[in-house]
């Protein structure tokens, strides 16, 4: 499936390379041909059917079609215009601890508006609590080995990944009415656009695109004992209204889709004809840019 | 046949003999054209074209030559009867942004071929670090770094001022210590500094700036008329800026709850500094005084729980009763408390000390040790329709948001580093197991953090605190208040 389609790709492309034009000279004579190269020492076009012309034949116009061609020609050469990325992670946080779980009951003072707090802190017990943070980025080397510069090149990219959110806050009441693990999950998409004026010949440069944040964050409370346990244990601090322990334990972690990185070069009619890259390989093949 | 072997003899004989002479011939003709095409050849001849003399160009700079072994053998005399110094040579400091446009070097990086390796987006290792240039090693309050690019971030809320770190004076202390900082700084060194006051942000310049003698100056003046006076504490609606940029990243946090030390942050990532220095007093939004705890607080959430919660109590009617009486009892102790305040300044004023500065406006009544009845607290938390926990953000959702709205920004560049420097108030109960091991209070969120950052934290010790000068009885005040009246009454 996959061979198939960069085939298709393939023939699209030459296709698109391959369309014949009409050409003028500088004495108003036209014919119709299509480029099959162009020597750049020479200053030579081969065209299929009239075989080679010195390109100070044609007019200023084609001249321009013809070096904008060979720009093409040399841009969608993966040989002569070389494309590789890289995963990387640009930041990471990361923390973990066992902590005392607590209660803060608030309420504001009549007649003064000051908010007034009483934590209840349920020092017998311990919750572990972690969270990672990571910033996960892709850098793409754009290598030119044509003899000539590439001009106008634009560097497109978008970023996907899913971001989950837990769907109530961390209350210990919450945990009764079962959506205290809940999780919701949304999916991003983080574009990000570069322009390389000009890249001459034997230049590499590095672009980027934009970072997704990939979180992961757990509580676990199932050290805690209920509070039926601490009640036969002869225990007193317990909140009533905290339901089963085991309730309270949620868990959330993203999950990275993939970037897709698609490279333009302007053609004669300003139309940017593009080269596409991604992480995993068949992502652009699956996917549609517009829709995303 | 008379013989014919004689015969054959004969036809052998005659071939050869003919043959022969063909050969001659045939040697004799190749030879006579050789010798005819030789001996007609002209003999070669070479011309013999005559070479123009070389003369010596003349030196656009006369100088003065000398045989090389009398050089050798003579000295070069240095000595001169006047005291000359050389002249320093003009540098050329780069201004800001400059090294982006700086052609990149060639490197043979991963290949035999001499690809031309640029980073185009590189801003934070910029080629000067190298040699050292604009780097500047800052001693923020016993923190310290290094960097080309750095911002100070401070706070200027009145907490800052408070009567437990000092009054005015830890301001004036402050403003003394960022004198000393913002003096060691290079000239060549951009910089800016970002205060903050709950919701209210400022910032010295839009940009980072070189750290000039004239920028300087101007900063530290402009940190010299902050919090000097009692009247008008933090900043004032005109200091701030209303431009704090906001990324198109989902952060957990509403972006109208994002205030004080975040939201300088979210300001600061704009600017891109290298190195960030913080100053502040608490952590959150929300800092109570009697306990420490400090939080960021969802607003929103929190005035609608307020209400509701009083709408609660109110339903039930023992619990409305005992609300009410205690609304009684408050609403009496509220003319004690302005009267109270009003003795104390007049006592201050006396001794020439600066008016009291209140924390809370119930603050005066507990330090005269004043009975304020007790808060009614719900049997049925659940029956409000909103948690107490959903009133305030956890401090995940703190890291979280600091950390996309940063990387955002910064991108491949990496997460900047962030120093914490917290102004300890004095006499604070930090030594509560409890409330450290639950992450209540605004030094433990912060130690915290700076683990997480893997950066450095630092406490600094708040200067005495302020004592009041009168200690007063409410029984006095309750009097006092009430003469008042009836003086009134008669007026």
């Amino acid at each position: 499936m996959r061979t198939l389609s960069l085939l298709t790709f393939c023939i699209a492309l030459c296709s698109a390379a391959a369309e014949p034009h009409i050409f003028t000279n500088k004495d108003g004579k036209s014919l119709e041909d299509t480029i099959v190269k162009y020597d750049l020492e020479k200053e030579e076009v081969l065209l299929e059917n009239n075989g080679r012309i010195p390109l100070n034949i044609f007019s200023e116009e084609d001249q321009r079609y013809i070096l904008k061609w060979n720009q093409i020609n040399g841009f969608l050469s993966t040989m002569r215009f070389k494309i590789a990325l890289d995963r990387d992670r640009w930041a990471r946080m990361k923390q973990e601890q066992n902590r005392t779980p607590v209660y803060i009951a608030l309420d504001r003072r009549p007649h003064f508006d000051t908010i007034i707090h009483q934590s209840t802190p349920l020092e017998e017990y311990e919750e572990y609590s972690t969270i990672e943070l990571d910033a996960v980025g892709f850098s793409l080397k754009l290598r030119n080995q044509n003899f000539f510069p590439l001009e106008n090149i634009t560097v497109q990219s978008k970023v996907m990944y899913e971001e989950s959110f837990f769907q109530t806050s961390d209350s210990f009441f919450e945990s009764e009415s079962d959506l205290f693990d809940e999780v919701i999950t949304e999916q991003r998409v983080r574009f990000r656009e570069e322009s390389i004026s000009v890249l001459i010949p034997l230049e590499e440069i590095t672009v980027h695109s934009s970072t997704a944040i990939i979180t992961e964050q757990k509580l676990d409370r199932t050290i805690i004992t209920t509070s039926e346990e601490e009640e036969d244990d002869g225990g007193s601090s317990s909140i009533d209204g905290f339901g089963d322990w085991s309730d309270h334990n949620r868990d959330r972690e993203d999950n990275f889709i993939g970037v897709w990185f698609r490279i333009g070069i302007p053609n004669h009619d300003g139309q940017l004809t593009w080269r596409h890259i991604s992480y995993p390989d068949d992502l652009f093949e699956e996917l549609i840019w517009d829709d995303l | 046949m008379k013989n014919p072997k004689r015969k054959r003899q004969l036809i052998g004989s005659s071939a050869a003999l003919i043959s022969l002479i063909v050969h001659i011939m045939l040697l004799s003709l190749a030879g006579g054209i050789v010798a005819l095409r030789y001996f007609n050849k002209t003999p070669a001849t070479f011309d013999v074209v005559e070479q123009k003399k070389l003369e010596r160009r003349q030196l656009d700079i006369p100088v003065q030559v000398e045989p090389f072994m009398e050089q050798m053998s003579k000295p070069a005399r240095r000595t001169t009867s006047r005291i000359t110094a050389s002249a320093p040579q003009m540098v050329n400091i780069p201004q800001q942004g400059t090294y982006v446009e700086m052609a990149p070097m060639p490197t043979f990086k991963n290949s035999y071929t001499n690809f031309i390796q640029t980073d185009r987006t590189m801003i934070m290792k910029s080629k000067y670090r190298e040699t050292g240039y604009g780097l500047s090693a800052v001693d923020f309050f016993g923190t310290r770094g290094k960097a080309e690019k750095v911002l100070l971030i401070v706070d200027a809320s009145p907490a800052m001022v408070s009567e437990d770190r000092g009054g005015l004076y830890a301001y004036e202390i402050l403003h003394e210590e960022l004198r000393l900082i913002v003096d060691n700084f290079r000239s060549s060194t951009l910089f800016n500094l970002i205060l903050h006051d709950q919701d209210h942000v400022a910032h010295y310049q839009p940009a980072l700036v070189p750290a000039t003698s004239h920028h300087k100056t101007n900063l530290l003046e402009w940190v010299a008329s902050i919090n000097t006076n009692v009247a008008q504490l933090g900043l004032s609606e005109e200091d701030a800026t209303h431009i704090v940029p906001t990324g198109s990243y989902e952060l957990p946090m509403d972006h109208s709850d994002i205030t004080g030390w975040l939201k300088s942050a979210q300001l600061a990532t704009a600017m891109q500094p290298e190195i960030i220095f913080f100053l502040s007093g608490d952590w959150g939004s929300v800092t109570d005084p009697e306990t420490d705890l400090s939080y960021f607080a969802r607003q929103k959430k929190l005035t609608q729980y307020l209400d509701q919660r009083l709408e609660t109590l109110l339903n039930d009617e023992d619990a409305a009763e005992e609300w009410e009486e205690m609304a009684l009892e408050l609403e009496e102790l509220v003319p004690v408390a302005k009267k109270m305040l009003e003795l104390e300044n007049q006592a201050r004023s006396d001794e020439l000390l600066d008016p009291k500065i209140m924390a809370s406006s119930d603050e005066i009544l507990w330090e005269n040790d004043v009975d304020i009845p007790d808060w009614i607290l719900l049997e049925e938390p659940d029956e409000v329709g909103i948690y107490p926990a959903d009133t305030r953000y956890t401090f995940e959702e703190i890291m979280q948001t600091l950390f996309i709205f940063t990387m955002e920004t910064y991108q491949e560049k990496g997460f900047p580093e962030m120093n914490f420097v917290l102004l300890e108030k004095g006499g604070s109960s930090l030594n509560n197991s409890a409330e450290t091991a639950s992450l209540l209070t605004s030094t433990e969120k912060y130690k915290l953090l700076t683990d997480m950052l893997d950066a450095r934290f630092r406490i600094i010790d708040a200067e005495d605190p302020v004592e009041n000068v009168l200690d007063q009885n409410i029984y006095d005040i309750m009097d006092i208040l009430e003469e008042e009246a009836e003086e009134k009454e008669l007026l």
